[in-house]
Order: structure tokens, then C-alpha cells, then sequence
């Protein structure tokens, strides 16, 4: 059977031919080169590299856009008896001199959520880096299926045109929070933005899941197909795995969200009650009858909650690749660390209810849900633990992808700890849907994702636009002003929460006990714009480097790093590399090793072992 | 639009100055000869290592500053007994997490500067220690069962049935307020059907079924006043979309679901009279907040609580009148004289004070 030929023919736009092959002795070449106009290269290309800065490139126009909302409702929250004529320039009729109104606020806030939960963590998050690195790490000439990969981004681009839209209709965009639900989200005459603006959302969330779906699929297929000869499963750099758990948390949870949504549709727009019962609203009794809003929670969270590890495990993954490369060591606990991002993947489907604590839930089902959701605290700690063990005695390299890294550390801890706050029932009665609720997901899932991405840009820059480096220096810098802004407008966070004020409030004034907190809201606004500005670097940084950016030097692999994608040529065509994809002798990690004797602190995977050496992780058990 | 357009091109040339001094920085680095294999130098590595002690530094001033300037104005001692108890478990809470945050971060941070990158250094090759994983992952297993065990303790003590003969006062969210029915001096609250809702040329606030037991004699207000150290049952319930009901003096919150009754059992232990003095502020009072997204006024949903002894209370339930006589369908009021009125009166003392 060894002699048979496995091939796997990829057709692209009927023309480019690339082929993919197992075996030893086969074809291994890449053939069939021809030149591509702009638009099969640029725009619809199904060329894994090229896709993956599509991804990168309209998550980084989406982050801008979430961001910049977040500056503008962070003024109304700092300043809320101000007005600021600019505000009316900006958006005209939702701030009416110069104060935004609150159904705008409700927009912004739940467009907040929705883009960067979505268009930016999991879209410009993962499809970045999926497919940037699952065909390079593995070994791969592309995707499984490069036509459902361009599909993918397709989209993810039309799904998010149709949110961009809302927000420019006459009732304005969706304004229900980014977990939409109903009742609210259900009837236009409880919130104006219920109304078309809601059915936008739904549509373009529901292309969002086909996107997701299908790069999941891919990405699944890929890896477990694809990979080059010798690369075994406990072969694959963590980030691979990582990416690989991330897929599959998508794929068995986004479906649940489609059904959610169309649910919801019915109900709006068929006069079906499967989530409305017993309301009245707007002057009228509704004649809708033993629906339960508590159901749509159950299927929006059986995704939301493996959502947030959909955002986190990419980031993970890269940071401890990050972490290993950097450090010049090999990543500590390697199969526990893959066991923990597995045991994370599991679990992480049966933690769903601990969002709806007081939701109405029966005691005894949440009571579940705790035990679950503080079993995942496990595994957490020992990524944590591996992490700190990984920079132990290490000759730690700060480059910016690595100080990224070591800032992911930190936000993972703080935010990750008061996970264990909310994750215990009875503690979250007094905590649920304040702003101790709000410094969390944003420290552990929102900063903490971001740093991963950053780390990742940072390092694998020279992959994602051929060759060429970032500035180091403006790196750096960037880093700074985020580390220390992103903590100034969180850690304060945590002490208003415990103060009682809820989230998603337009303004503190209302009720006596919460008006002490101006002084604090004008620090966390300012803080905010900081580190939006500071984020200008990063932009600056990425087009410059794109067009003028310091080429990599003639190793090919600025940070000495074992895996394969630093075995591709400079500027790598469709198809990776030049000839044979490389085969794979030993796992990612050999840095330092103490029987190298050539000079390198590092053995790239494609290296073969020298007689009598061992590999990797056996090497510490004689 | 002249403002935002001058604030722009100042940010964007700022921007570019910025990223020109950075650019003259690597510049200057590579004249003097960075290391050809692309290492970053001692030097760098060094300073890099101390602004992280910096940064640590300021993190440490951060947590001070905010712990302590947030410290005054934080929540005063729970006003019910559950609350202590999870007051207290906030606190076990926290000491062990942050122990277990100082702890990594000042291994991180020891580490970032110990081992910070030398050009005629390696790394130490250590892949893997079992044993070392099996404690890690032991030791947080063990703290986490306690903290379960304490959570559902308290978890369960807190969801379980109201005690027997507490009060029941009722609170029903709407967009954007909330309504409070008291079931009157017979203890009983009439019934109510969301498709009544609005009958009564538009009086029947909350569909009351008029013909129900009990119902005539609910009072509603404006405020809720409940007794100290009296366990009160708060039935809970939304005309149109989900709100939450949510006491943060007395750490309790629920969500009212339309379409499916919840509740919250508590005891308050502490008098709006007691926490004015004890805050040395004679305007200090306890709110129900809204902590639901409900529409465009969630931010001010909110409602007085009344934490009374019970003379007090007696005294203010007395002056509260049938919402139905006074307000649905006055001709129907019984005409008493004021003897009977004084007797119906002192029923009502004798339902509160009897409830036990």
C-alpha cells in the first residue's frame, strides 16, 4: 500500500494546479505555476497566506471600528451632564447637542460586543492565524479545501457589510446587548433598535456562523489530514493544537447559535412563541403563549461560554509557542499542556449555565454548573503554571511578540482569578452583570486575546507580508502604553462592580450610592483613549512595515525557531515550498539542547535525529 | 467638523514624529553593530527586564491607589444575613486568589528580570517534571473543592424555600419601572393574568383578577418597606421584557422572567435609620436597581427600599390604601365608619406581626 500515490488535487479558479501528497518518493514538487492576475492573487485568492491577511487586515478595520465606539460611549460615561458638539458632527441625529442619546448608547455598547466578540477575536483572531499557520506548521501546501477557505472569508466580509449597515438605518442598530435576549430582542416595540436593526443582526450573524463554519471544517480536515510525513499529533507545535481545539469548539457550537437565531426569527417575524410568553408591551397584550426566554439563554450560552474559549485557545496557543521560542527553551509539560487545552476543549461545553445563575434557573441545575466551571480553573492553572515554568531559567529574548507574550501571562492570571468569583453560584447573586463582571471578560477574554493577537502579528509578521520585519522600537512602545492602559481601565473596574453598579448603565447619576464614581470615569476615559491612540502605532507600524519594512535576514528565521514555516522561501508562492515539503524528524520544541555541539541553541523539526539521540521530552528520562 | 479634522492630523503627526525617533532608535542600534544573527543585545534585553520592574512597580502603586481610594466608598456591611455569609466567602475568596496572584506575578516578574536574555547564555533544557504537574494540578483541586463546598453551602441556603410566615411583598418590572403589591392587611395576594393587563380602562396596572381571594384589599406604593430582621419573599415577575432585580446593599438579585414567576427570600438586619447614622448621612437609602439590559432606560430603573422596625412599619402599612377601592373602582369602597376603619386597622398589625 505504501507505493500508492495519495493525492489531493486542488483546483483553483480552474487554473493554478497544486497537489498535496503523503508519501516519500512521490510528487512532492510543486507544479503547475502561472501567473495570476491581481484579483485571483489579491482579492479572490484561496491561497491560505493571503486569505489569512484578508482576515487580518478587515479584523484590524473592525477593531478600529469597536474601539472607536468604545471611546465614544467611555465620554458619555466620564461626562455625562457635558456636551460635546463633536459628538453631533460625528453621528448627527444620535447626539443631539452634543449627548449621545441612550438608545445610541444601547447601540454602541451592544456593537462593541458584537464586533469585537465576533468580527475581531474570533474572525480576525483565528482566521488569521488558522490559516497562516495550520499549513506552514503542519506541513501543508494549503487548506484541505482552499475554495471553502475563500469561501469563508467571503463571508465573514458580506456578514460584516450587513452589521456595518445597521448602523446607519432610521431606527438605528440593535441595542439589546450582544447576547440579544429576547424578549427584547424580540419585539420592536420594547427598543427601536429591535426593529430592523435586529433583523441585521440576525442576518449578518448568521453568515457569520456559515463563515465560521466553514473555516472550522477546514481547519479540522487540514490538520488532520495534511500533515507532512513524520508529523505526528504529539509532534505539532501547541499553537496547532490550539487552533485545532479551537476548531472543533466552533464547529460543535455554532450550529447551536444558528438554531438559536432562526428561532428568534420565527418568533419575530411568523408569530411563533418559542421564547415569548405572557407579554405585554406597548399598550397590548401579545398573543403568544408558553414560550420560555430562559431557552434562548440556554442555546445562546451552550455557544457563548465555548465562544470565549474559541477567542482565548488561539491566543494560548501562540503565546506558548512564543514563550518556548523566546525563552530558548523547550515549552515545559508539552503533553500536559496538550491534555489541559483538551481538557479545557471538553469541560468548557458543560459550563454554559453559569451565565444564567439568576436567571430563574432551578438551583440544583446551576449548582452543576459550578462544579463544572471551577473544574476548569484546573487546567487554567496548569497553563499558567507551565508558562512560568517555560521563562524559568530560560535566556529570555525580549522581542515585542515576546513581551506580548508575557503581558498575555499576567492579564491571563488577574482576569482567569476572578473567574473563580463568578464562577461559584452563590457569589455571583451579589456580582452578575455588574462591572466586576466587566473588568473580567475584558481582562482575561478581551486584552488578554488581543495580546495574543498582537504577539502573533508581532511575530509572525514576516510570514504575513513577505519578509519583512516590524520596528521593534515602536513594538515596544506599543506594548507599553497598553499594558499599563489596558490595567488602568480595568483594575478600577473591579471596585465599582463591588460597589453594585451594574453593567451597561448610561449613566451613574441616577441613583444616589453609584454617583461617587466621576473622578474614576474620567481616569478609565482618558486611560481608554490612550490606548486607542496607542493602537495607532501598531497601524502605523503594520502598513509601514507591509510596504518598507526590514527584510528578514538570509537564515529566514529572524527568532530561530524550530518549525516549519521557517523553511519556506522569503516570499513563499501558493504551495509553501519550493520542491518537497520538508519531512519532519522531531517534536517543536529542541532549544538548548545540552548534546548539541554546533553552536545553535536550537534543532529545526525537518533536522533528522542524529544516531543515538532522543528525542525531545525523552530525553529527560534516562 | 473643522475641530475633528484638526484633532486628526495632530494625532496622525504626532504618530509620525514618534515613529520616526523610534526608527532613528533602530537605526542607531544597527550602526553600532546589533548582532548579525539578529539577537537582540544585553543591552537591550537589560532594559527591557528593568521597565518590566517598572511595570511592576505601577502595577503594585495601581492596586494601592484604587484599593484604597475605593475603600470609603465601596458597599456598606451587608443590611441581610445572607449577605454576611457571602460578604465573608468573598473575602476566603479573595485571600486565596490573591495569594495565588501576587504569588505568580512575583515569580513572573523575578523570573522576566532573573533570566533575561545574554548573548554567552542557553537556556536550561527542562522539558517536563510529572511530578511537578501532578502537584500543580492537585493543590488548586483542592482549594477549588472548598470553595465549591462553601459555594454551595451558601448557595443552598439561599435558594431553598423562604422561611415559613415570611412576608411576601411582590415586584413586578416593567419598561421602566418597577410596581410593588402588597397582599394587604389578609395576607393574600389576589391573582393576576398578563391579558388583564390594562382592562379596567387602563387601571388594572397588573391584571389583578379582581374576583380572585384576597385581591381588593392589595395595596401598591412606590416605595418597599420591609422589617428588620423579619424574613420577607419577594415574588417576582415582568409584564414585557426580562429586568433583574437587584438589592446590592443586601447582595441579593434575581431576574424577573416574563412569563415564568421567580423569587428571593432574604432578612435585612440593618434599618435605613441605622445605616444613615452609621454612614453619618441623613439622606442615605438603599435602591432596587434594574441590572437587566431592558431598553433605552435601563440606567434608571430604580426604586427606594425601606428597611423599617416593625412599629414603623405598622405605622406606614396603616396609612396604605386598597389599590383597587382607591384607584380601580372607588363606588365600590366600603363606606365604614371610623371605628370599623380603626378595627380593620389593627388586623393589619396583627397580620404583620403574626406572619412568623
Amino acid at each position: 500500500m505504501s507505493e500508492v500515490v495519495v493525492k489531493e488535487n486542488v483546483q483553483t479558479l480552474g487554473k493554478q494546479h497544486v497537489e498535496h501528497t503523503h508519501v516519500e518518493h512521490s510528487h512532492d514538487e510543486h507544479h503547475g505555476h502561472h501567473e495570476l492576475n491581481f484579483f485571483e492573487k489579491y482579492v479572490f485568492s484561496q491561497d491560505h497566506k493571503i486569505i489569512a491577511r484578508q482576515f487580518l487586515i478587515t479584523g484590524m478595520v473592525w477593531a478600529f471600528i469597536g474601539a472607536m465606539m468604545s471611546v465614544i460611549f467611555r465620554i458619555q460615561l466620564a461626562w455625562p451632564d457635558e456636551s460635546f458638539p463633536f459628538l453631533e458632527q460625528l453621528v448627527g441625529k444620535w447626539a443631539e447637542g452634543g449627548k449621545i442619546s441612550p438608545n445610541y448608547y444601547y447601540s454602541l455598547i451592544t456593537m462593541h460586543g458584537t464586533i469585537l466578540v465576533f468580527f475581531v477575536l474570533t474572525a480576525g483572531l483565528s482566521g488569521t492565524f488558522a490559516n497562516l499557520l495550520i499549513p506552514y506548521q503542519i506541513g501543508a501546501r494549503d487548506m484541505a479545501s482552499p475554495f471553502l477557505n475563500m469561501l469563508s472569508y467571503w463571508f465573514f466580509l458580506v456578514s460584516g457589510l450587513i452589521m456595518l449597515s445597521s448602523l446607519f438605518i432610521q431606527t438605528g442598530a440593535f441595542a439589546g446587548g450582544w447576547t440579544a435576549y429576547p424578549p427584547l430582542s424580540a419585539l420592536p416595540q420594547a427598543s427601536p433598535g429591535s426593529g430592523l436593526g435586529m433583523t441585521l443582526w440576525i442576518s449578518s450573524m448568521s453568515l457569520f456562523i456559515i463563515s465560521s463554519l466553514l473555516g472550522g471544517l477546514n481547519y479540522i480536515a487540514t490538520i488532520i489530514n495534511m500533515r507532512t510525513k513524520g508529523m505526528t499529533f504529539f509532534r505539532m507545535p501547541l499553537t496547532i493544537w490550539a487552533l485545532f481545539f479551537t476548531a472543533i469548539l466552533g464547529v460543535l457550537s455554532f450550529p447551536l447559535l444558528l438554531a438559536s437565531m432562526i428561532l428568534l426569527l420565527f418568533d419575530r417575524h411568523l408569530g411563533t412563541s418559542f421564547y415569548l410568553s405572557d407579554i405585554y408591551v406597548g399598550g397590548q397584550a401579545l398573543d403568544h403563549h408558553g414560550g420560555s426566554p430562559i431557552l434562548y439563554q440556554h442555546l445562546f450560552w451552550f455557544l457563548g461560554h465555548p465562544e470565549v474559549y474559541i477567542i482565548l485557545f488561539p491566543a494560548l496557543g501562540m503565546v506558548s509557542e512564543i514563550l518556548a521560542v523566546n525563552s530558548r527553551k523547550p515549552f515545559f509539560g508539552y503533553r500536559a499542556s496538550v491534555v489541559a487545552l483538551g481538557a479545557i476543549c471538553v469541560i468548557g461545553f458543560f459550563v454554559w449555565a453559569h451565565h444564567m445563575f439568576i436567571s430563574g434557573i432551578n438551583p440544583f441545575i446551576a449548582s452543576i454548573f459550578v462544579l463544572t466551571t471551577l473544574a476548569i480553573a484546573i487546567p487554567s492553572a496548569v497553563k499558567v503554571f507551565n508558562f512560568l515554568a517555560t521563562i524559568w531559567r530560560g535566556n529570555i529574548q525580549f522581542t515585542p511578540a515576546m513581551m506580548f507574550s508575557l503581558g498575555f501571562v499576567s492579564l491571563f492570571i488577574s482576569g482567569g482569578l476572578t473567574g473563580i468569583f463568578l464562577g461559584n453560584s452563590a457569589l455571583d447573586i451579589p456580582l452578575h452583570d455588574t462591572y466586576f463582571v466587566v473588568a473580567h471578560f475584558h481582562i482575561v477574554m478581551g486584552v488578554a486575546s488581543f495580546f495574543g493577537l498582537f504577539a502573533g502579528v508581532y511575530h509572525w509578521f514576516p510570514k504575513l507580508f513577505n519578509g519583512r520585519m516590524m520596528d521593534e522600537t515602536l513594538g515596544k512602545l506599543h506594548f507599553w502604553i497598553t499594558l499599563v492602559g489596558a490595567y488602568s481601565i480595568f483594575w478600577p473596574m473591579h471596585y465599582i462592580g463591588l460597589t453594585g453598579v451594574p453593567r451597561r448603565y448610561y449613566s451613574f447619576n441616577e441613583i444616589p450610592t453609584f454617583a461617587d464614581f466621576s473622578a474614576f470615569n474620567i481616569f478609565i476615559t482618558i486611560a481608554a483613549t490612550v490606548v486607542f491612540l496607542a493602537q495607532m502605532l501598531f497601524v502605523y507600524n503594520l502598513v509601514n512595515s507591509i510596504f518598507r519594512g526590514r527584510k528578514m535576514d538570509a537564515s529566514l528565521n529572524p527568532w530561530k525557531s524550530t518549525t516549519l514555516e521557517w523553511t519556506t522561501p522569503m516570499v513563499p508562492e501558493h504551495g509553501n515550498w519550493v520542491g518537497e515539503i520538508p519531512h519532519v524528524h522531531r517534536w517543536a520544541y529542541d532549544y538548548s539542547r545540552p548534546d548539541q555541539t554546533d553552536g545553535r541553541d536550537f534543532i529545526p523539526q525537518n533536522e533528522p535525529l542524529k544516531p543515538g539521540e532522543k528525542e525531545g521530552e525523552d530525553l529527560l528520562q534516562h | 467638523m473643522s475641530n475633528i479634522i484638526l484633532s486628526v492630523v495632530a494625532v496622525i503627526m504626532a504618530l509620525l514624529i514618534i515613529a520616526q525617533i523610534a526608527k532613528l532608535n533602530d537605526l542607531g542600534k544597527m550602526l553600532r553593530g546589533k548582532d548579525e544573527t539578529g539577537d537582540r543585545s544585553n543591552n537591550d534585553n537589560k532594559t527591557t527586564a528593568m521597565i518590566f520592574m517598572g511595570f511592576a512597580l505601577f502595577f503594585l502603586a495601581l492596586i494601592y491607589y484604587t484599593h484604597y481610594e475605593f475603600k470609603p466608598k465601596l458597599l456598606p456591611r451587608s443590611a441581610s444575613v445572607h449577605g454576611v455569609w457571602l460578604d465573608e466567602m468573598f473575602d476566603v475568596t479573595g485571600y486565596l486568589t490573591g495569594f495565588v496572584f501576587v504569588v505568580t506575578h512575583l515569580l513572573m516578574f523575578y523570573f522576566i528580570y532573573k533570566y533575561k536574555g545574554r548573548a554567552d547564555k542557553k537556556g536550561y533544557f527542562y522539558p517536563v517534571n510529572h511530578k511537578l504537574e501532578i502537584w500543580w494540578t492537585v493543590i488548586p483541586s483542592i482549594f477549588l473543592v472548598g470553595l465549591v463546598f462553601m459555594g454551595m453551602k451558601n448557595w443552598y441556603r439561599i435558594t431553598g424555600d423562604a422561611p415559613k410566615g415570611s412576608a411576601v411583598v411582590e415586584v413586578t418590572g416593567e419598561q421602566f419601572k418597577w410596581n410593588v403589591r402588597y397582599p394587604g392587611p389578609d395576607a393574600t395576594l389576589g391573582q393576576r393574568y398578563f391579558d388583564k393587563i390594562g382592562t379596567d380602562e387602563g387601571k388594572n396596572i397588573l391584571g389583578v383578577d379582581w374576583k380572585s381571594v384576597g385581591a381588593k384589599d392589595d395595596f401598591m406604593t412606590d416605595e418597599i418597606h420591609i422589617v428588620v430582621n423579619q424574613p420577607v419573599k419577594f415574588k417576582l415577575g415582568s409584564k414585557d421584557v426580562i429586568h433583574s432585580f437587584f438589592l446590592p446593599h443586601f447582595r441579593a438579585q434575581q431576574n424577573c422572567v416574563p412569563g415564568m414567576p421567580t423569587e428571593f427570600h432574604l432578612t435585612p438586619t440593618i434599618t435605613t435609620d441605622e445605616i444613615r447614622k452609621e454612614r453619618n448621612d441623613a439622606t442615605y437609602d438603599y435602591y432596587l436597581a434594574c441590572a437587566a439590559i431592558c431598553g433605552a432606560s435601563h440606567y434608571n430603573m430604580k426604586m427606594k427600599i425601606i428597611v423599617d422596625t416593625q412599629e414603623e412599619y405598622n405605622i406606614w402599612a396603616k396609612e396604605q390604601k386598597s389599590y383597587y377601592y382607591t384607584t380601580v373602582n372607588p363606588s365600590e369602597a366600603p363606606m365604614v365608619d371610623s371605628n370599623k376603619s380603626a378595627v380593620k386597622m389593627d388586623t393589619t398589625k396583627v397580620v404583620a406581626s403574626t406572619i412568623k
